[in-house]
């Protein structure tokens, strides 16, 4: 018998062995996987009376292929999310398990390593028909599935690719979870302690970064989620999960996806093979194959029990220490029963047997030695993480995101050049590159000065002379490593807001933190593809404006931008701003962006165009439009001094404090109501009025709002103001400190 | 031949094997002695390749056995719970030692299979165990392979299926020049069969000896001396090993030919003399005894 027939005769014996796998298979991949598409596809068609009946015969046809294509592209590729991906790595599991399961059984043990078959040779037998059982049954299925999809005519060139696409990544993923779980069968000795292992494989690099976090944020004052993640690096469903991320903002590379996948696979293979080599035939049974490791296993998975338990005990006690709760005894408390009961376990689970409790105490201690000594390292900052501010030298560029000003769309206005929408600070990190490190290091000292000024950060934000904010820093290393730090600033410190002035002087700042400066809006709308509806609003009146002139305006707001500043900014209230309404066709689905451009009292050019055109609002509400005005004083300030004073009463029982608390004060209505239609009235209030999409940010606003006071106008008919297509009137408010005279008098609480 | 040099092997903190030197000889039926716990799986299973040994080498005939399939072709392991493949039957277990033993006899199988009275179609896992053992068994013969490693394999066959084997034993030796090797606690389990023994306890080896070398040099006399000068005479010429006297009666258990200590007889005067068989039990008594051990503690209960 030549080496090639014995090889596939091994092959074939070895699958007689592996019939009911094949089963599975066949009946997931096979038969359900292309039902579940025939079902999908039947209940698209049993719609089509209701898309006719609705949209008409042809639009009604369109739409129905459209959403049936949309469909059949989530199941079919992975990139849409599809959820095939848990159907194969749960057989990846149950191949791994099955085809070297052999290892945890004497008997087996003794039959098949008895034979004169060379070990190398079995393993590659057994794994390459982990493989086929999972290949063919899925390549089949996918076939039966375009088949099916063909025969419906709904088959596109996007669809045929993203299937074949998926193939290639699910295979890859198979053979990572395949490996993965091959290893943890390679490392224990029997099926329950595999499952564990499994569990541990996959599960315990998250966990760290989890525990890594946690302890971060508990400890630490300048922390910033932003740099850290609990998604795992070594583990296949990242990979996957990161490209179906990119995927959905058009950025996924299939071929990298495959290659990180083949790479993680092959790794992961590698080690497995490496420990069936070395895995002595007497480990069936065992709890562990390999005694040495056994020590390190425990305490490696005890410590980052006994933390995560302490981080849970002290969420749950409410254990801050950064705002001066340090009540800790519960959370070590917690920390030691966890250690203990983690090492008893291991220990009795290594020798099956519940005397092992008792067993290696010095294990015990080793972990709890291990444990104090990281939760030191993060309490006292023994590395000096939170003090780091990495040398200027050593940087090569930053970004700052600082809090949101668009009042509409709470600062996610930002996109990428596909029209993704993208965070704040996915923006910034992307596009702002500052070169003033200097001014970047400097004003994080000064946060870390001013925030050291207080015992803890409660004391922090309850100091009313000073303006907080939260500032998140990001710095690109020369080592190509990023530097994340987020800063508590004070608005109200002069050395603070210069250094923010310098830094949001620069044009670096400009074109990497005001979404208007940058092309990608001004690309955006250019594109012809897209349909584009623009507004020019103050946000009492609105008016349309046209796609030129929208282009016109956002290059004007490009150059007035660049004149802008910090200093400036806080200095003057929005006049209005641009709107931007994007939309886009796409396949088989329509994607809608907005943006919110505001436009403030310096921006020359803006103003200057808007003026020649006649959308320019110089007043924010024109008095002849106002028919009356109502003023709600809520008098916060009464019922918060309510509150005050009831937490502070001394009570004797329980039962006076709930006589106390039903009877009045904190329930009672403080509220006081103005009605003012006088026109005299009416224009001194106008006057001191803003809309709340002008002073409702924090960041660029020195004005803020008087949350005492609600300000209901109402319009007249005919005024043109957005508000009377809704109910006839607006809502506005009172900057603090500018509330008119006669209005404060007037709305005088008395009892 | 097979080599057992120097080998140790120890499981976490107990030594199982300790130091075991062995050499099996082609050709014949060696038996492998010991209690429980002596050792005698875990020297079969590294005899097989299973187990890989700490100390020491392990060769069939020259060649490494660990995990080499050229050692391994001529040997065929059976374990003291043989496995078979879940729902197999007969058939279906010769169809995949044939790929594993390409002098795998199917003929000679088959014959067996109808011979033993055990059913080529029936599922192995209906089968009782002693039917289990016979199809092991029958595996093994028929693999082709020159030695046959069977630990604990006749332990539990009835007297019928060991003569039996026994034949089909001796026929194969003639045949082919098979080499069983066979793993027993059970001391008269091996005494019709073996020619070759190795007796293990707490991991080494007491003795190794043939059969026929430890039955021709010690000799069990009954006999009455005419007089007390006639006893002490023999006494002191014989070697001997043990002595039981009832009465005037003498059980003498002496080391040598049976020739020697004929001729020594023949010159003291005897009022009775008979040389009498020894069975493998007394031998090893006698010898075990020799070097400090009480056999009858060690392997007969």
């Amino acid at each position: 018998m030549t080496l090639k027939n014995s090889f596939l005769a091994s092959l074939k014996e070895n699958n007689k062995r592996r019939i009911w796998l094949w089963i599975v298979s066949v009946f997931g991949f096979v038969l359900l996987f292309p039902s579940g598409i025939l079902m999908l596809i039947s209940q698209h068609t049993n719609r089509y009376d209701y898309f006719i009946e609705s949209y008409g015969e042809a639009l009604g046809a369109r739409m129905l292929r459209e959403s049936l294509i949309g469909e059949i592209n989530h199941v079919l590729n992975v990139g849409n999310g599809s959820e095939i991906w848990l159907l194969v790595a749960g057989f990846a599991i149950l191949s791994g398990v099955q085809g070297f399961s052999y290892l945890f059984n004497k008997r087996k043990i003794d039959f098949y390593m008895g034979m004169p078959v060379k070990r190398k040779k079995r393993f590659l037998v057994i794994w390459l028909n982990g493989v086929l059982v999972y290949a063919i049954p899925c390549l089949l299925g996918f076939i039966i599935s375009l088949m099916i999809v063909a025969a419906n005519g709904a088959l596109t060139g996007e669809i045929m690719l993203g299937t074949w696409q998926s193939y290639g990544i699910l295979f890859c993923l198979y053979l990572g979870v395949y490996h993965l779980v091959i290893l943890a069968v390679m490392l224990t000795g029997n099926i329950i302690i595999t499952g564990f292992a499994i569990g541990v494989l996959f599960l315990y690099e998250c966990i760290v970064r989890l525990i890594i976090m946690g302890y971060m944020e508990t400890f630490y004052k300048f922390y910033s989620y932003r740099g850290y993640s609990t998604n795992p690096i070594l583990s296949p469903f990242a990979i996957l999960f990161d490209y179906q991320n990119a995927y959905v903002n058009q950025k996924g590379n299939i071929w990298l996806t495959i290659l990180y996948l083949l790479l993680f696979a092959a790794i992961a293979g590698l080690i497995a093979y490496f420990c069936y080599l070395k895995r002595p035939a007497e480990a069936a049974g065992k709890a562990i194959a390999f005694s040495g490791p056994k020590p390190v296993l425990k305490i490696m998975i005890a410590v980052p029990v006994a933390l995560m338990a302490g981080l849970f005990a002290g969420e749950i006690v409410g254990y801050q220490p950064l705002y001066g709760k340090n009540n800790c005894g519960v959370m070590f408390f917690v920390m030691a029963v966890a250690l203990i009961f983690t090492c008893c376990l291991m220990q009795v689970i290594y020798e099956f047997d519940i005397r092992g409790i008792l067993h290696k105490k010095r294990h015990v201690v080793i972990s709890a030695i291990l444990v104090v000594v990281i939760f030191i390292v993060f309490k006292n900052d023994v590395f000096g993480f939170d003090r780091y501010i990495p040398n200027a030298e050593k940087v090569e560029s930053a970004a700052i995101c600082t809090p949101a000003d668009s009042y509409i769309y709470y600062g996610n206005e930002f996109w990428d050049e596909e029209m993704n929408y993208i965070s704040k600070e996915a923006y910034v990190e992307e596009f702002m590159y500052l070169s003033d490190i200097g001014a970047v290091n400097q004003l994080m000292k000064r946060s870390m000065e001013l925030v050291e000024e207080y015992e803890d950060m409660n004391q922090l934000y309850e100091d009313e002379e000073r303006q907080w904010r939260r500032v998140t820093v990001t710095y690109r290393m020369a080592d190509k490593r990023k530097v994340f730090r987020e800063l508590m600033v004070d608005l109200a410190d002069k050395e603070t807001i210069d250094l923010i002035d310098r830094i949001e002087s620069s044009e670096e700042f400009i074109a990497g933190g005001i979404f208007g400066a940058s092309d990608i809006p001004a690309k955006t709308i250019a594109d012809e593809s897209r349909t584009v509806q623009a507004y020019y609003g103050n946000g009492t009146y609105q008016i349309k404006i046209k796609r030129e002139e929208a282009k016109e305006l956002l290059a004007l707001y490009r150059e007035d931008v660049m004149n802008g500043g910090f200093l400036k900014y806080r200095e003057n209230v929005p006049t209005g701003s641009l709107c931007l309404e994007l939309e886009e066709k796409k396949s088989y689905y329509t994607t809608y962006n907005q943006a919110e451009l505001l436009i403030y009292p310096f921006y020359d050019k803006c103003i200057a165009y808007l003026t020649e055109k006649g959308y320019y609002m110089p007043e924010l509400i024109r008095p002849e439009d106002v028919e009356k005005i109502q003023v709600i004083n809520e008098h916060y300030d009464l019922v918060e001094a309510a509150r005050i004073q009831q937490e502070e009463a001394t009570v004797p029982s329980a039962q006076e404090v709930i006589v106390k608390y039903s009877d009045k004060d904190i329930n009672q209505d403080y509220r006081t109501i103005v009605d003012y239609e006088n026109p005299e009235d009416i224009a001194a209030i106008l006057e001191q009025l803003y809309s709340t999409e002008q002073i409702y940010a924090t960041w660029h606003n020195e004005k803020q709002c008087d949350n005492n006071y609600n300000i209901k106008v109402y319009f007249t008919s005919d005024s043109g103001a957005t508000a009377v297509e809704n109910e006839g009137f607006g809502y506005y408010v009172f900057a603090q400190g500018e509330v008119p005279g006669f209005v404060e008098e007037d709305t005088v609480y008395v009892p | 031949m097979i080599e057992i040099r120097n080998v140790s092997k120890s499981f976490e903190d107990s030594k199982a094997v300790d130091n075991v030197s062995v050499c099996i000889k082609e050709n014949t039926v060696f038996g492998l002695i010991g209690t429980n716990g002596a050792g005698k799986s875990t020297v079969l299973r590294m005899l097989a390749g299973i187990l890989e040994p700490d100390e020491g080498e392990i060769a069939i005939d020259g060649l490494p056995v660990f995990d080499n399939p050229e050692a391994k072709k001529n040997m065929f392991f059976i374990a003291d719970e043989p496995y078979f493949f879940a729902n197999a039957n007969a058939t279906d277990m010769q169809k995949y030692l044939t790929t594993v033993y390409p002098e795998f006899a199917v003929e000679d199988f088959y014959h067996y299979l109808i011979n033993f009275g055990l059913d080529k179609k029936r599922k192995v896992n209906t089968y009782s165990k002693g039917m289990k053992k016979q199809l092991a068994l029958i595996c093994g013969i028929c693999s082709g392979t020159k030695y046959l490693l069977c630990d604990e394999t006749f332990d539990g066959l009835d007297p019928v299926m060991r003569q039996g084997i026994k034949s089909i034993f001796a026929s194969e030796m003639e045949k082919r020049g098979l080499t069983p090797i066979i793993a027993s606690h059970n001391l008269r389990e091996l005494e019709d069969i073996c020619d070759h023994v190795g007796l293990l306890h707490k991991g080494g080896v007491l003795l190794s000896k043939d059969l026929e070398d430890m039955k021709c040099n010690i000799q069990k006399i009954q006999c009455v001396f005419k007089s007390n000068e006639d006893e002490e005479k023999a006494i002191s010429s014989l070697d001997i090993m043990k002595n039981e006297k009832r009465g005037s009666l003498n059980t003498l258990t002496v080391r040598g030919n049976k020739a020697e200590i004929l001729a020594i007889f023949a010159t003291v005067n005897t009022v009775f003399f008979e040389a009498l068989p020894l069975s493998l039990e007394e031998i090893f008594i006698s010898e075990t005894e020799v070097v400090g051990y009480d056999i009858k503690k060690l392997i007969l209960g």
